[in-house]
């Protein structure tokens, strides 16, 4: 009858065979040739990254089928495109939203973005950035306007269906009122002012006797962001004005000086007669409309920005590398003064907005990420959506190498520990 | 020693050295598994499973005592590294007893080799766990929470104390009359102006220092707790407190408003004209204040006088002592009689109050004033008394004045002056002369209903200087007789007397007309004069106000524009620094704070409170929310945090405006 | 281009009309020495009415005491926060007087503590140069009123623009003639206006 010694001593030796046939078999494995048979992938969502990994290290796989339930990352679609690229067909087909989500910092001094989402459909969609919830959009196509951003801004679904990044602000140059001494002139520097601008200006006061800031000139990009030309008083300065504009600065014509003849080429509109505005009272709802007015004759590559009841009340065209935009509107000071409660206010951002829609765009728009239109995105990285799954038979995943290194390590260990339990090295 | 024995201390020495390298492996085991633990960052509940790991491989080496069990086994063991024994020692072990093999066993020093080898045996696992050891020891201060300027245990168990609960106790002022509050662990404290705070905690007071408003504040030690105490200020600080540990707690201090009080005028309810100042006036008032009432009274300013001369009186009346009531009337009846008014006279009252406050001075609150003006006798034919222009004496003075100053200097120059230039000078002086007569006439005849005086170069028609017979004739046929007698000096009558200096003027200017027109400007100054010293009396006896609005006069802009002899020369305007939005600068802090409540939310809620110290003058809105956030965060309430961050964002930038489509604005081509 | 008005502040308390002449005195001082449209004549506008609010910058006088009505003073407020400028001067030129003392009380109410105006204020350079400050009224040399020639005119300022501007200095005597007699004057005493007119429209 065997002993235990010796019982012991076969099992090693047993254990010993287990561990050469199991490195041998790894290495037949590792060694022969796989068949030229094409197998695909069969990937979700939840298990992409992995499934693109297997792909990535697999020569057996022809192609990936991926079912979507939600909108990969970026990094996801990356891997799909340099799996493509590896000759590797890829086919998705799912649910991914046609969502897009931009967001554009305001160029007003006082900051704030313009969140625009395209495609949300009735469902209800939420917007939210790093520090909480925005608010909660369902419409086809919706501008949310707010105060602060901190973070990516994200439109979410029961899972993130898009995300953008918010741009940075960047400082602004000044702003240059050009214009006779008037309340008009006064008004339109304090409301500048107020709104975080930095406002020079130049006005005649008599002949030869102009109040102005030191070093007005030259007008260029580098020192203005804007020309906000009031009255005929900047004829002298229409070319400068003119090469400034060309060159992406931004000009805002307001009251007598839409006839000015030197700036009818770059005005998007002519000024049609001038009508009395109705006196505004001390009242809390007061609307531009009020104010005297001249309808715009808007050229046919202008757009209008505000239309009034008698007519266009602003408009704007893209000159050269700048724009031109032309206000209607005369005497807005008294919607400030005349304005009641909120006058003051509303006038002051108004004015902050014209210069921000004629301001030289310097933010940074590269930041708009590609997560912000994904199915966009994969349409374009990967092609439409594919309609039924491939045919090719699917490879179920590779455990068989996992197990061998595990039978490995067992029975190395069973068969040391044995050896020297028994006092044997 | 004998060979048994021998092998005895050798099986001790055996069983000894297995029972060492089992605890030396098992506690390698288990230190291999802490450094495991610590730099994957497993839970806590593995490391027990590491202590079982090391007990079981604790427990697999101390098998090999079974091995040692028995002397023979032991013998064995010797007898296999020293083969020259010939099995003797084991023959001992079992208990034989024989010389020689007792000589036979101790032939060899196998109790010497025996020792080395049980030490050689321990040199691996002992390595080991020094190796295990320093790994472990090293991981501990790579991977264990650090805190700057961390202190010592000791200290660190003391100090953590000083701050862990604070305590505020609201002492208000006096005056107020209202019960101290107190609560612990505020993150903001309202209260009056010049309230007592006392903020205390347990723990070393040497441990603590406190700041605010960038003052260092004195902490003391008060039994076994610290304590600091400081006055509301009148604006929003920040207190704040800062252990030794590196623990810092900021508290919010924020001022509430003595309010002024309030007053209301009851009686007389609106402003009126009175022909006579007599009788009883009733006066009336509510008064109303937050906190106490000190005092309250009438205000009485009686203006007498026109012109550029006026006298002031002022007065007070009914003063009243609230015993800091919040509420109360004041009420009297003023005799106008006492107050000797007489026509013309503008009488002003108003209700004053003030309130109880000692600490910012008394808050002085006042109502409307109503008015009583005792009419003139000249203002009893109207029904209202419209704005009214100054007499035109008084234009009359100013120019008759700049004529004679125009004369004389002529006269200064007349010897520099060729005589044609003289006489034109001089006839310049004459014609504005005449004007300032027609006026004069003017008014002269417009008071008797008469014609007034024909442009000039009739002049000569009219006549040149009226006689007051004549003028008395001419008002006669116009008033159609005497009228009631009205005041007048001595026997004349009262058409002579109300414009004899008016006549006595416009004679005057007659005269000196004259003279200037032939070229003497020096024969003309006395007669201006005269003039002048009528007119003026003529002003000073009666106040004649000419019913109409007020008479301005109407500049010829297109005729003088650019007439004038300077030229500004404003210098260049210093340019402006832009307005920094504070909603932009609370906004930008807003989006710093946002990453760190994630990650630091103690350090948030002091960057919050920091923001709200800011917010309270103007936005106190904002500042309640800032408020609620920082609680939120300090008490760690996510649910509470997410709300509050909202209410934040919304305050600071307003509630997000959803536009259906795409922003005309942004669409700008 | 609007054309600027010269206003007068009409108040229910005092003798607010005590300088009718000067409107048109200032009036021609601006068409004497500046291009800037102006009205022929002034207005006289309510202190309580809405129509405060057209005219941006007004003139205040009187030798009576000023008391606002809870109207006057709520539209002021408003009137500065807009950026309107209010421009006072003491008929009495007397700072013991008591349109001083009560003017001076209900302006603190509206506009907060007055501050004296350094010499190197804008709006003594803001048309013609006044180096020694704002000019001395012959009032002032005449020891009219509380015979003291005052150095300087006291303000409030909000985000570095004048709302009220306060004078002891007795203006409102001063320019109170027909702009006719102006050729009399071998310097006109009226210019220190047109640098308050010229300031409320440039700054």
């Amino acid at each position: 009858m065997p002993s235990r010694a010796d019982v012991r001593h076969a099992a090693e030796i047993a254990l010993r065979a287990v561990l050469l046939a199991t490195l041998v078999l790894a290495l037949w494995r590792s060694l022969r040739q796989s068949p030229s048979a094409s197998r695909v992938i069969a990937a979700r969502t939840e298990t992409l990254d992995r499934d693109t990994r297997r792909a990535l290290h697999s020569s057996e796989v022809s192609g990936v089928d991926v079912e979507l339930s939600a909108p990969p990352t970026a990094a996801q679609r990356d891997a799909l495109v340099a799996l493509r690229r590896n000759s590797i067909s890829i086919h998705w087909r799912g649910e991914v939203p046609g969502i897009a989500l931009e967001v554009i910092r305001r160029r007003e001094p006082a900051g704030g973005a313009t969140i625009t989402v395209i495609g949300a459909g009735s469902a209800p969609l939420v917007l939210s950035d790093s520090a909480g919830l925005i608010d909660t959009v369902r419409a086809g196509a919706v501008s949310v306007d707010v105060g602060t951003l901190v973070g990516a801004v994200s439109a979410t679904r029961l899972t993130t269906l898009a995300s953008a990044r918010t741009p940075k602000t960047t400082p602004r140059r000044a702003v240059l009122v050009l214009g006779q001494p008037d309340w008009e002139e006064k008004f339109v520097q304090a409301a500048l002012g107020e709104a975080g601008w930095q406002v020079r200006a130049r006005v005649p006061v008599a002949p030869g006797v102009v109040v102005r800031d030191d070093g007005l000139l030259p007008i260029d990009t580098a020192r203005y962001d804007a020309v906000v030309v009031l009255d005929s008083s900047a004829s002298d300065l229409s070319p400068a004005i003119t090469r400034f504009v060309q060159q992406g600065g931004g000009l805002v014509v307001s009251g007598g000086a839409l006839g000015i003849p030197a700036l009818r080429a770059l005005t998007p509109a002519a000024a049609g007669d001038r009508r009395p505005g109705r006196i505004l009272l001390a009242s809390d709802t007061v609307s531009p409309s009020d104010l005297p007015f001249r309808p715009l004759l808007v050229r046919e590559d202008a757009a209008t920005l505000e239309r009034h009841v008698a007519g266009v009340a602003l408009a704007v065209r893209r000159v050269g590398l700048g724009r031109a935009l032309a206000v209607g509107y005369d005497e807005s000071w008294r919607w400030r003064m005349l304005g009641g409660f909120s006058g003051l206010a509303e006038h002051r951002d108004w004015w902050s907005r014209v210069i921000a829609a004629v301001a030289p765009e310097r933010a940074d728009t590269s930041a708009a990420g590609a997560d912000a239109a994904p199915r966009a995105a994969l349409i374009d990285a990967l092609g439409p959506p594919s309609g039924a799954a491939s045919e090719t038979p699917r490879v179920p995943e590779d455990r068989l190498p996992a197990i061998l290194l595990g039978i490995v390590i067992l029975a190395e260990l069973a068969e040391t520990a044995s050896r020297r339990f028994r006092g044997v090295r | 020693m004998s060979a048994r024995d021998r092998l005895i201390g050798l099986q001790r020495s055996m069983r000894l050295a297995v029972a060492t390298r089992a605890a030396t492996i098992g506690i390698t085991v288990f230190l291999a598994a802490l450094v495991l633990v610590r730099m994957s960052g497993a839970p806590r509940w593995a490391m027990g499973v590491a202590a079982l790991v090391a007990a079981v491989a604790t427990a697999l080496f101390l098998l090999r005592l079974r091995g040692m069990a028995s002397l023979p086994r032991v013998a064995l063991w010797v007898e296999e590294r020293t083969p020259s024994l010939r099995y003797a020692l084991v023959t001992v072990a079992e208990g034989v007893k024989d010389p020689r093999l007792e000589t036979q066993a101790l032939s060899a020093p196998w109790w010497a080799d025996a020792s080395r080898t049980l030490l050689r045996s321990l040199v691996a696992p002992l390595l080991a766990l020094l190796v295990t050891g320093g790994i472990a020891v090293w991981s501990h201060s790579a991977f264990a929470p650090t805190f700057s300027n961390e202190p010592t245990l000791a200290t660190a168990a003391a100090s953590m104390d000083v701050l862990a609960t604070v305590h505020v106790a609201v002492t208000p002022p006096a005056y107020a009359g209202r019960a101290a509050m107190s609560t612990d662990d505020p993150t903001s404290v309202d209260a009056l102006i010049g309230s007592v705070i006392t903020v205390s905690g347990s723990g070393d007071a040497r441990l603590l220092t406190a700041e605010a408003d960038s003052s260092p504040r004195a902490v003391a030690q008060r039994g076994a707790g610290w304590s600091v105490s400081l006055a509301m200020p009148a604006r929003p600080a920040l207190l704040h407190l800062h252990s030794s540990a590196g623990r810092d707690r900021l508290i919010v201090l924020a001022p509430a408003m003595d309010a002024v009080p309030v007053v209301t005028l009851i009686a007389p309810s609106r402003d009126t004209i009175v022909r006579r100042a007599s009788g009883v006036l009733a006066l009336n008032a509510e008064v109303r204040d937050d906190i106490g009432l000190r005092d309250a009274s009438f205000e009485l300013v009686i203006s007498s006088g026109g012109g550029e001369s006026f006298t002031f009186r002022t007065t007070t009346l009914a003063r009243t002592v609230f015993a800091s009531r919040t509420e109360a009337t004041l009420a009297t009846r003023l005799s106008l009689d006492s107050l000797a008014l007489k026509p013309g006279d503008l009488l002003q009252v108003r209700a004053v109050a003030r309130d109880g406050n000692t600490v910012t001075g008394p808050g002085v609150g006042a109502s409307e004033t109503r008015s009583i003006r005792v009419a003139r006798p000249d203002e009893y034919d109207s029904l209202s008394v419209e704005a009214a222009p100054p007499p035109d004496e008084d234009a009359q003075v100013l120019s008759q004045r700049m004529l004679i100053n125009l004369t004389e200097a002529l006269v200064r120059r007349q010897r520099q002056l060729v005589r044609p230039m003289l006489v034109a000078e001089s006839r310049r002086i004459a014609s504005d002369q005449q004007r300032l007569r027609k006026r004069v006439g003017d008014v002269i005849f417009q008071r008797i209903g008469a014609q007034p005086l024909a442009e000039e170069g009739s002049e000569e028609s009219r006549g040149g200087k009226l006689t007051p017979e004549e003028l008395l004739r001419l008002a006669d046929s116009v008033t159609g007789g005497a009228g009631a007698v009205m005041d007048v000096e001595g026997d004349e009558t009262p058409i002579l007397a109300l414009n004899k200096p008016l006549l006595e003027a416009f004679n005057a200017m007659w005269d000196a007309g004259r003279a200037l027109e032939i070229g003497e400007p020096r024969n003309a100054l006395p007669p201006m004069r005269v003039a002048l010293a009528a007119i003026e009396r003529a002003r000073v006896a009666e106040r004649i106000y000419l019913r109409g609005r007020t008479k301005g006069a109407i500049v010829d802009v297109a005729r003088v524009r650019l007439s004038g002899k300077d030229k500004g020369t404003p210098p260049l305007r210093e340019t402006r620094l832009p307005h920094d939005p504070v909603s932009r600068r609370r906004a930008e802090a807003f989006e710093r704070v946002t990453p760190l409540m994630a990650t630091h939310p103690d350090a948030a809620a002091d960057s919050l409170l920091l923001m709200r110290v800011d917010a309270l003058g103007d936005a106190p809105a904002l500042a309640a929310a800032l408020d609620d956030a920082a609680k939120a965060l300090r008490k760690h309430d996510q649910h509470g945090i997410a709300l509050a961050w909202t209410r934040v964002r919304r305050a600071l930038g307003g509630a997000p405006r959803v536009r259906a489509g795409i922003s005309s604005w942004s669409g700008a081509p | 281009m609007s054309e600027f008005v010269f206003a007068t502040a009409q108040y229910e308390s005092g003798d607010w009309d005590s300088a009718p002449l000067l409107p048109a005195n200032v009036i021609d001082s601006i068409a004497r020495y500046t291009s800037i449209e102006v009205a022929p004549t002034g207005v006289i506008v309510p202190l309580s009415s809405p129509s405060l609010f057209r005219y941006p910058l007004v003139y205040l006088t009187g030798h009576l005491p000023v008391r606002f009505s809870d109207a006057e003073r709520a539209n002021l407020r408003q009137f500065a926060a807009r950026g309107g400028l209010l421009f006072v001067d003491d008929h009495n030129h007397d700072i013991d007087g008591t349109f001083h003392k009560t003017a001076t009380e209900e302006l603190t109410r509206v506009y907060g503590g007055l501050k004296p105006l350094p010499k190197t204020h804008p709006l003594y350079q803001a048309f013609f140069v006044f180096e020694d400050g704002p000019p001395t009224t012959s009032h002032e040399l005449n020891g009219w009123g509380d015979n003291l020639v005052h150095k300087t005119l006291s303000g409030v300022e909000r985000e570095g623009r004048l709302v009220l501007l306060f004078s002891n200095k007795d203006y409102s005597s001063e320019w109170n003639y027909h702009p006719e007699n102006k050729r009399f004057l071998s310097v006109d005493n009226t210019r220190f206006s047109v640098n308050i007119v010229v300031y409320a429209l440039t700054r």
